[in-house]
């Protein structure tokens, strides 16, 4: 990918376009499937994944290639989408705000995001396992055993050091072991 | 390419081509991290504020309402991006003195309003538990503070957690200028 890189004096809007796409090719699956783990609708999966670029559109300018990959940069996007969402959620079973759907699906699509929810079904018991674990331990052990993501690309995602996540990492694998002995 | 990742992609160009268009230089910057995953160096951000530079902070987050203000030099409504949401799903507006209005029509339409706002420095949140549906949302910053020698700056944002700022300036969301129903 990187040979097809345009220099800095090449930037053309045609080329941002082709070169987002690629981004977005390589990374939408991952994405999708962070909330597949999360939601059991095909609407709502559709529909944080379009958050999650949405919002990477628009803070396009914000990113700092010093500071982690593309990757990491969106997942954590994601987990803020998420985190959103979730907020949404709240107000919406208290009554005080309907939750509107974003994307109109057709049945084609709602059928592969519901095969997608189905095939992340380990990960999603993998996550309730985890169900009583700081949140940061949990979300480490999603994004580099589940997700794929580097460390170094997890900590990026988190806001942490390496070291902070591989601490978490280790802290999340051992109860998990240790919580599997047990049963 | 699944069916569901052709379309979204279709809907993101067809939606936000002038931003991805607009932003050739950052894509670049993104197309070549995402080829990055396991070789580039985490490093803490240099421009991570101290504690004292936070507190400061939290005094241009007033001084970024002005900012924005004159950014925001005519009544500007956006046409939000998703699919679903209605032409006049939120605006901004210039009052002229020192205060934008950000009116906003719909809850699911808060995150196209805050891509739009990003290219102001600025991101709306919704306090939580406002039942009105239709809101208008003033920023809580009135005060306009001057600089020590006087005037005002010209170019102070306050961004996203991933945001580098214009100029080197402080990054903080914001926090402490959530705006407002008032009605």
């Amino acid at each position: 990918m990187s040979g097809s890189l345009p220099g800095r004096g090449e930037c053309s809007p045609g080329r941002a376009v082709r070169d987002f796409e690629v981004v977005y090719r390589a990374n939408v699956a991952g994405v999708a499937s962070f909330f597949a783990r999360r939601c059991a609708e095909p609407q709502e999966v559709a529909d944080l994944t379009s958050e999650t670029f949405v919002q990477a559109i628009g803070s396009l300018g914000s990113f700092d290639p010093r500071r982690g990959t593309a990757r990491a940069w969106l997942f954590g996007i994601a987990r803020h989408v998420y985190a959103q969402h979730c907020g949404r959620l709240t107000l919406a079973h208290s009554g005080v705000v309907a939750l509107a759907s974003g994307l109109r699906l057709d049945d084609g699509e709602v059928e592969e995001l519901a095969a997608r929810i189905d095939a992340q079904g380990l990960g999603r018991e993998l996550l309730t396992q985890l169900d009583g674990l700081p949140e940061l331990e949990r979300v480490a052990l999603e994004l580099v055993d589940l997700a794929g993501l580097t460390p170094r690309e997890a900590a990026s995602a988190l806001g942490i050091a390496p070291g902070a996540l591989r601490v978490r990492l280790f802290r999340a694998r051992r109860r998990l072991r240790t919580g599997k002995e047990k049963r | 390419m699944s069916t569901f990742e052709d379309n979204l992609w279709s809907r993101l160009v067809a939606d936000h081509d002038d931003q991805i268009s607009h932003a050739a230089e950052a894509i670049a910057a993104l197309a070549a991290a995402s080829g990055e995953s396991s070789g580039s160096r985490w490093r803490p951000s240099k421009r991570r504020p101290s504690r004292g530079q936070r507190v400061l902070a939290s005094t241009a987050v007033c001084i970024a309402c002005l900012a924005s203000a004159i950014l925001v030099a005519h009544t500007t409504t956006h046409s939000p991006t998703a699919p679903g949401i209605s032409q006049a799903a939120f605006a901004v507006k210039d009052n002229h003195d020192g205060t934008l209005t950000i009116t906003l029509h719909k809850r699911s339409a808060l995150a196209t309003l805050n891509a739009s706002l990003v290219r102001y420095g600025l991101k709306a949140r919704l306090p939580r538990g406002v039942a009105a549906r239709t809101l208008a949302l003033t920023a809580n910053c009135l005060k306009v503070p001057t600089l020590p020698g006087g005037g005002h700056p010209a170019a102070v944002a306050v961004g996203s957690p991933h945001a580098p700022l214009p100029g080197n300036l402080p990054s903080r969301p914001l926090k402490n200028c959530d705006l407002h129903a008032t009605s």
